[in-house]
């Protein structure tokens, strides 16, 4: 069958030694990058660009992307120890992650961060390659009012992230989406809310705003407290998750992979999209919703088999079609390019060699990921025992270096500050960073798509209600505010807080 | 203690003599130049069209002058972020930019900028410029600009996607619909990555901008003109231009390499001898071919005297359109 000779195509182009060695580079450039704050994929991705010039194309891509998904590993490390989300795609992680790790189970979080990682990447590119091209043109029928109302479906499904208030939850979504607001308009290019600082004019930075909402807000919080709070005391406990672990978070990882998958697809917010949602799903499913916040194991497998499935989806759209989802792919793109490779329909047929190799790449590299990931998972809990008094200057100066790094501007570090002390008062006041976050992400989307919406239908709403999948969408996410609305609904499925 | 106090002080006198040594060197060895590593800035994010050139440029340029040229992406509002940083910087030659000629011309009528554009940079060199293309779905029955012009007077509201408000796509599509007194609906996307998708799903009817070239090579788009362009692309021989339907042209916006105002004279020789040799290269230009952008060198001279005129012409052409400051 085709899947097996393309598999075997693959698989020899993959296992090259020289194409080996590269792809085991990228993903440990990928897991470094990840973990460290600041730095992201897109950052070293074209910093490393240049120096790809001399290889083969094909070398080159499987490095690149190497990094790519090799960071999504990354990315949940600091999210579970230190309350630092390495990227957006990690901040849903935060909420139980961090929890497990103060219950003194750093271990199993990270140990369950890894294998579902690793599994929903390798189930997301089985179904990449048996499905690829189909998948694409579903994914293409999303036009504006469709992205318009599965963002107000997203922005009902934040409020399911809520631990205690859910009115609570829904104002922090409309301040984080007013917050997304801020830069130049992309429609008509004016200036809003940028005070003339040109810093401001294409938003505020997503990566100040996550280190000071969930980071430096921490450290905030934890300076009131006694030093005798050490985090783990000393008792780590398993490294591994354990066979309950596992029994737990079985159908999270499952259904962590789908979700990831399906909306990973759709260019935009798809990945982020991909692992509240499946957050939310947990939580409406479990029986026991009242632990999520509070240390699920089922919090921290959903989403991260989420973003590594929505990552591996990404590669289709931007190989059968050259469109990037992610400002990452866009530089892998760029990479293409360079090597002269046309990205768009025709790859598949005219450089099997390369789409198969890569993709190939994809399996070895998870693999590498795994045992790469495994035994730092020791390294990893035993900075828990790192006292406070060291670990947290420690943590404030990196996310400082981070910040700044990011565009060498100070107007980031104050950006980060300032959501520092707003995410401790957020804390002191039980409203949850998490929804806000989430929300400015969304934000810019959610506008665009409205905006184009309505320049299509001249300014009438019905559109949202004529075009059927938003419409679909729409009725799910009223269905949703009405149980919202309802006592008695809510606690069966949310529970007593 | 005493010795101590002193050694400080001497260390501290001899630390301060070489701080200002080095400061200095850069201003009076000018001939020396370049003594450390260049920044060349880039005005687009990276992976794009010109991030791909500009690091390019870089990689060749660097064996030429004899150190690192360092490219930093500083990405945003049209390109005049890096504007305005590469205006502020000072003129030693170790900060320079690629960004695009409309920097000095066409954005500062639309947006507020905090340098002023005629007078802030060294231009040295074009290298290239953006060239748009009307493109739609292959399968559709509309085959040339010719049938479009006439099955869009009769079908009023068909739908366009640019790659942002007021840009050249944007505008010069505009230019084509009044001139031939069509109804076209301008629907703005961010960049070729979110207008590609819409027409390939078929949520716009009609896609103008710069990344249609791989898709119509592959027959999945048609091209049916260009625009800002002077003549026709040698890759497409047989699609019109929209100079030559009878219709004003919105320029397009020119690459170029440009430092801040007031680079010394042997220093900016010594850039543009590079820069010039690096993109006359062989390499440079099969990167230019396999990109689809046509080679448009200019001397810097040449831009900068020319800038004054282009603005008038733009601030015309926007009068024409309605839109502006």
């Amino acid at each position: 069958m085709d899947f097996f000779g393309n598999l075997i195509t693959g698989l020899s182009v993959a296992c090259e030694p020289y194409n080996l060695l590269f792809c085991f580079l990228g993903v440990f450039i990928g897991t470094l990058i990840g973990v460290l704050p600041g730095l992201g994929p897109s950052a070293t991705l074209s910093i490393l660009l240049p120096v790809t010039f001399g290889m083969p194309a094909t070398t080159a891509i499987i490095m690149l992307s190497g990094i790519a998904y090799g960071a999504q590993y990354g990315g949940s490390t600091t999210s579970i120890l230190v309350n630092i989300p390495g990227e957006t795609g990690s901040v849903i992680t935060c909420l139980d992650g961090y929890q497990m790790a103060r219950q003194g189970r750093a271990g199993p979080a990270l140990g369950i961060a890894a294998f579902g990682s690793f599994i929903a990447g390798t189930v997301g590119i089985i179904v990449l390659q048996i499905l690829a091209p189909p998948l694409v043109n579903v994914a293409l029928k999303f036009g504006a009012p469709e992205y318009f109302s599965l963002m107000i479906l997203g922005l009902i499904i934040l409020t399911f992230l809520a631990e205690k208030s859910m009115l609570k939850a829904l104002m922090m979504a409309g301040m984080g989406t007013f917050f997304g607001t801020v830069g130049l308009d992309s429609i008509s290019g004016v200036a809003r809310f940028t005070f003339d600082i040109p810093d401001f004019f294409d938003g505020l930075g997503i990566v100040p705003m996550v280190m000071g909402l969930f980071g430096i807000a921490e450290i905030f919080l934890n300076l009131e407290k006694t030093i005798k709070t050490e985090i783990s005391d000393g008792k780590i406990g398993n490294l591994l998750p354990t066979l309950k672990d596992w029994v737990d978070s079985k159908w999270a990882l499952v259904r962590g992979t789908v979700i990831g998958f399906v909306l990973g697809l759709l260019p935009g917010a798809g990945a982020v999209l991909s692992t509240f949602v499946s957050y939310a799903v947990e939580k409406m499913v479990s029986k026991n919703p009242q632990k999520f916040g509070h240390g699920a194991i089922e919090g921290v497998a959903a989403p991260e088999s989420a973003n590594n499935a929505a990552a591996s989806a990404g590669f289709v759209p931007m190989l059968t079609l050259g469109i990037p989802v992610i400002p990452t792919y866009a530089i892998l793109l760029g990479a293409l390019m360079l090597h002269g490779i046309t990205p768009g329909p025709m790859l598949m047929k005219q450089h099997p060699d390369l789409f198969w190799g890569v993709i190939a790449s994809m399996y070895v590299g998870n693999v590498m990921l795994l045992v790469l990931n495994l035994p730092l998972i020791g390294l990893w809990v035993r900075v828990l025992r790192v006292p406070y008094p060291i670990l947290f200057p420690l943590i404030l100066l990196f996310c400082l270096i981070g910040a700044y790094a990011i565009n060498k501007s100070t107007v980031d570090v104050a950006i980060m500050l300032f959501c520092g002390v707003l995410g401790y008062l957020m804390r002191k006041f039980e409203y949850e960073p998490a929804p806000f976050i989430m929300a400015f992400v969304l934000s810019p989307m959610l506008e665009t798509s409205l905006r184009r919406s309505l320049a299509f239908s001249n300014g009438k709403f019905m559109i949202f209600f004529t075009h059927p999948i938003s419409l679909g969408c729409l009725i799910l996410a009223s269905l949703l505010l009405v149980t919202a609305a309802l006592p008695g609904i809510r606690e069966k499925f949310v529970g007593e807080a | 203690m005493r010795t101590m106090k002193n050694l400080s002080a001497v260390q501290v006198i001899t630390g301060l003599t070489l701080f200002f040594l080095m400061g200095f060197s850069s201003f009076t060895f000018a001939q020396d130049y370049p003594t450390r590593p260049i920044t060349l800035y880039c005005a687009f994010p990276a992976g794009a069209t010109m991030d791909v050139l500009t690091r390019a440029l870089a990689i060749r340029a660097e064996k030429i002058l004899g150190v690192p040229v360092v490219v930093d992406n500083k990405v945003g509002a049209l390109g005049t972020v890096c504007a305005a940083i590469l205006a502020s910087q000072k003129p030693d030659g170790y900060t320079i930019g690629v960004i695009a000629t409309g920097a000095m011309t066409y954005v500062p009528l639309l947006y507020k900028v905090s340098y002023k554009p005629l007078d802030a940079f060294t231009p040295l060199l074009q290298f290239s410029q953006f060239i748009g293309g009307l493109s739609i779905l292959n399968e559709s029955p509309i085959k040339t600009v010719y049938d479009l012009i006439e099955y869009a007077k009769t079908h009023p509201g068909l739908t366009f996607g640019s790659t942002g408000t007021n840009g050249f796509h944007h505008l010069a599509v505009e230019l084509f619909s009044q001139c031939k007194g069509l109804n076209l609906k301008h629907i703005p996307y961010k960049g070729g990555a979110e207008s590609i998708p819409a027409i390939l799903g078929k949520h716009i009817d009609l896609h103008a901008g710069s990344a249609h070239i791989p898709y119509v090579r592959q027959g999945v788009l048609r091209l049916l003109m260009n625009y800002s362009a002077t003549k026709r692309d040698p890759s497409f021989p047989d699609v019109p231009t929209l100079i030559e339907l009878g219709c004003p042209d919105y320029p397009g916006d020119g690459m170029m390499v440009a430092g801040p105002k007031g680079l010394p004279e042997p220093i900016v020789k010594k850039l543009k001898s590079a820069f010039k040799a690096v993109a006359d290269g062989q390499e440079f230009q099969n990167l230019l071919v396999q990109l689809n952008l046509p080679y448009t060198y200019k001397d810097g001279e040449e831009l900068n005297k020319e800038a004054p005129a282009v603005t008038e012409y733009y601030k015309d052409l926007n009068k024409k359109l309605g839109i502006g400051k």
